[in-house]
């Protein structure tokens, strides 16, 4: 037995130095693997939460001046490039809350996540527009019959320029929508492939330097916050309610020092520093309790102006086949108060007689 | 290594063609008897069976019929008492020279100093002195050969089975080599069982040459080469012995 | 004079030739304000780009840290598809094992490696893990294949000769076989290597934080096209950079091959 083994290993020794060396190099490799998967211990509760690159000022601010850290919790940014691989990392629970827009996360619960969103705050309507090339003989959203608009499916923009063309009474087949993401519409709308683009920024800072013209932007739907699933929400109560307060420390900080939200833009995105400053001078920030507020336009209560934009967007989702068509959805328990109001230090909201919404022919 | 006997008792090999086809056979009932030290060659056609019998005495194949023995031993796999030289030389390309020539007794287990000595000695009979660090890839095709038929003897194997060895090289280095064998013989003594289907090259070499039809393979006649050794290609191709046996090989062949 | 014509450094000197005509067309044309920024940036963009880049980095990791997560995720996977693969494909000689493996390994290889981007997403998440798993898969597929065909491309009459010279079957396995299958292996590295770098744009799309490819689709949603260029120009370099560091192994290795190809 013994002899075998010893002329099994030696039978290697004329290969072994060309051969160990390939296993070293290969070795090595598994080495740098390893360490990058390392973790570090955790002190403080974790929260995981995903962002696209947009100019989050008083968040940056928060993290990087760790007023989080100061209220006991850690803030783990994940970027994201696309909306849908957020979306699908909210639902794979690799991230806790996601950062984005009011209708989008409404129409994934209406497609069976159960999502609610926690707090308005930021106004995106005047950093979102249809726009047209500088030499384009459209003038006005009627000049688009029979034209190509580009959008992204699903998003404010589109629920924007169907409300748009209804307003006009224009029908359904009359503009030609094509679904593509931002990139691809600037670079179709400069090629002419499209006559028309609706998207937001920073998407729309390259079509500005372009001359591009501006035919409407949103407005009274187009609001930004923080979306997770119940459960989780249910769970990590005082989690959320430390990352609103965190939230209110950065704005105020922000408010003082603005160039921090630019400085700090910059270090967590790739964003050139003229396009950041364009941004920032456009987008409305709130504290976490805005929603609270029934004279602020993101008031929510059953019969708000926001609610009945959420209703008609839901509405828009089943007519466009983007929602699985099942039933009711309590739309109005979609933004809860609670973490606001905890947020605020508020133990009961403003409360508004419920109206109903009304019907958009 | 020149005290081995090999016999060829009534062997015959069929094959079937394809899938459920007719049976073939190659080889039918051959007798031939390899004594100690002779050198034996097998003249006959193309597709007449003789690398199919070479590779049975190797190892390689079963037959179908029939024993082969080595000194009254049945044989039924490869081993280094049967030490077999290719027409295209099997070389280790990644060892130089050496390593190729060490390589049998090496893994066999034979002491270093006894293997290295032994190298030494080979190398230098089959004229690749100084070539000991040369990879097969920088040498000539002569060359090649020279290297794999050093490496067969180390193993100083019962009988050495040669199949069509010099087939693949020109006509000069062919002589060289059928040279160069001699030598080896009248040196070390071997037992060969030598396959060709050029006559010259036969007449020139062996002691015996067993001549082969085809279709199905089978001995036709067997002669005994009586010229004189050693043998000088000079002196000897030129003569009525050489040119005789020559020709009847040939008639033998023809029809 | 006629080894004029085989000399190989007059080659060297007309590539480098033919680069620097490019190159001095682009400065010209950017000099003179020919380029149109919004298709192809002028030399001026790119080299504020690449000043910006050394000199702050992007989105709050240095160009460097951009660069090495890049290579090491590549490393990474492609380190564990020789470890894993080359036995695998060796074993794949054995024919029970190929019937088995064989159908599965062989209904994944035509797969683009994108489209398994959302279920590697699902399963192994959106940390290393996935993307590794990514760039392993590929190339481990292609090693299989490059180790199998090396074992099968060994000469039957090589391993018979050895058979003659007294060595059993493990000795043929691993003093005979191998050896004789490395060239194969070698040069199936090299490719999978190629594979393996050429997949990281595509696995730095599941939520990748840091690195080229997360740095050229992030770019992109700023339309900071000369970022995009200097990206895709550095994955180039190193693309070209890995290739040669391996083909001078392969060269110090497989000495033996000779001047055959």
């Amino acid at each position: 037995m013994h002899s075998f083994i010893g002329r099994f290993f030696r039978s290697f020794r004329p290969y072994m130095s060309r051969y160990v060396r390939l296993v070293q190099t290969v070795l090595i490799f598994i080495g740098l693997f390893g360490s990058i998967t390392t973790s570090h211990a955790e002190v403080r509760p974790r929260i995981n939460v995903g962002i696209q690159p947009l100019v989050i000022g008083p968040l940056y601010i928060a993290i990087k001046e760790k007023y989080f850290d100061q209220l006991g919790i850690d803030v783990n940014l994940v970027k994201f490039t696309s909306g849908p691989a957020q979306f699908a990392a909210l639902a794979g629970g690799q991230i806790d809350l996601a950062w984005g827009g009011l209708g989008g996360f409404l129409l994934a619960k209406a497609n069976g996540q159960d999502l609610n969103f926690v707090s308005v705050l930021m106004d995106y309507n005047p950093l979102e527009a249809l726009v047209v090339p500088a030499n384009s003989p459209i003038a006005s959203v009627k000049d688009l019959a029979g034209r190509k608009v580009g959008l992204v499916t699903g998003s404010n923009a589109h629920y924007g320029i169907t409300k748009a063309m209804r307003a006009n009474g224009m029908g359904k087949g009359s503009v030609t929508l094509l679904g593509m993401p931002p990139p691809q519409q600037i670079a179709a709308l400069n090629s002419g492939d499209i006559d028309a683009a609706y998207s937001w920024e920073p998407f729309l800072t390259p079509l500005y330097a372009n001359n591009a013209r501006t035919l409407l932007t949103s407005s009274g739907w187009a609001y930004l916050g923080w979306a997770g699933k119940h459960d989780w929400l249910q769970k990590n109560s005082d989690l959320v309610v430390k990352l609103l307060q965190g939230w209110n420390m950065g704005l105020d900080r922000m408010q003082k020092d603005p160039e921090l939200a630019i400085r700090y833009t910059l270090e967590f995105t790739g964003m050139d520093p003229n396009q950041a400053r364009a941004i920032f001078k456009g987008a409305g920030y709130f504290p976490a309790g805005v929603a609270l507020n029934p004279e602020h336009p993101a008031y929510w209560a059953k019969g708000s102006a926001l609610n009945c934009h959420m209703h008609s967007f839901l509405a828009f989702g089943r007519e466009e086949g983007l929602v699985k068509n099942i039933g009711d959805l309590d739309v109005d328990g979609y933004v809860v108060t609670k973490f606001m109001l905890a947020a605020e230090g508020q133990t009961t909201p403003h409360l508004q007689a419920p109206i109903t919404c009304k019907e958009e022919k | 290594m020149s005290t081995h006997t090999l016999e060829i008792q009534g062997v015959g090999r069929s094959f079937r063609s394809g899938q459920g086809g007719e049976l073939i056979q190659a080889l039918r009932n051959i007798n031939l008897t390899v004594h100690p030290s002779e050198i034996v060659s097998i003249v006959g056609p193309s597709g007449c069976g003789k690398s199919t019998l070479l590779r049975m005495v190797a190892g390689f194949d079963q037959p179908s019929e029939g024993e082969i023995l080595l000194d009254k031993k049945r044989i039924f796999d490869p081993g280094a008492d049967r030490g077999i030289v290719f027409q295209t030389p099997q070389l280790y390309p990644w060892l130089n020279v050496f390593d190729n020539v060490i390589f049998g007794p090496k893994k066999r287990g034979v002491s270093k100093e006894s293997y290295v000595s032994d190298a030494e000695r080979y190398i230098a009979s089959v004229g690749l002195k100084g070539f000991e660090h040369h990879y097969p890839y920088q040498l000539s095709g002569g060359m090649r050969q020279r290297l794999q038929i050093a490496r067969v003897l180390i193993n100083e194997p019962a009988i050495l089975l040669m199949d069509e060895p010099f087939g693949a090289l020109d006509y000069q280095t062919r002589l060289d080599m059928q040279r160069l064998l001699l030598e080896l013989c009248e040196r070390y003594r071997p037992t060969v069982l030598f396959i060709t289907h050029d006559i010259e090259e036969a007449v020139f070499i062996s002691d015996r040459i067993h001549v082969m039809g085809a279709r199905p393979g089978r001995v036709l006649e067997s002669l005994q080469v009586d010229l004189p050794r050693p043998r000088i290609y000079e002196e000897v191709a030129a003569s009525e012995a050489f040119m005789r046996m020559k020709l009847r090989v040939l008639n033998l062949l023809r029809h | 004079m006629n080894t004029i014509s085989a000399n190989p450094w007059r080659y060297r000197l007309i590539s480098v030739t033919a680069v620097g005509v490019v190159l001095g067309a682009w400065i010209l044309l950017s000099i003179t304000s020919q380029l149109d920024p919004n298709k192809f940036p002028p030399v001026q963009a790119i080299w504020s780009a690449l000043d910006e880049l050394l000199s702050r980095g992007y989105s709050g990791h240095s160009f460097l840290e951009q660069v090495g997560a890049s290579v090491k995720r590549a490393m990474a996977g492609f380190g564990l598809a020789v470890l894993i693969g080359v036995p695998v494909g060796i074993g794949l000689g054995n024919r029970s094992l190929n019937a088995v493996a064989g159908p599965f390994l062989t209904f994944m290889r035509p797969i683009p490696p994108i489209a398994l981007i959302p279920l590697f997403t699902f399963y192994f998440g959106i940390g290393e893990t996935s993307k590794v798993a990514l760039i392993f898969m590929t190339s481990f597929l292609y090693m299989t294949v490059s180790a199998a065909s090396g074992v099968k491309s060994v000469p039957q009459d090589l391993i018979l000769a050895s058979r003659s010279l007294g060595l059993n079957s493990r000795q043929i396995f691993f003093s005979v076989i191998i050896p004789a299958a490395s060239a194969h292996i070698l040069t199936g590295m090299r490719i999978a290597l190629t594979l393996a770098w050429a997949l990281v744009v595509a696995a730095e799309l599941i939520a990748a934080q840091v690195g080229l490819g997360f740095m050229i689709m992030d770019a992109t949603t700023f339309y900071r096209i000369p970022i995009v260029f200097i990206g895709i120009l550095t994955i180039g370099l190193i693309g070209l950079l890995l290739d040669s560091l391996l083909l001078i192994v392969e060269k110090r290795v497989l000495h033996w091959r000779g001047r055959q190809s």
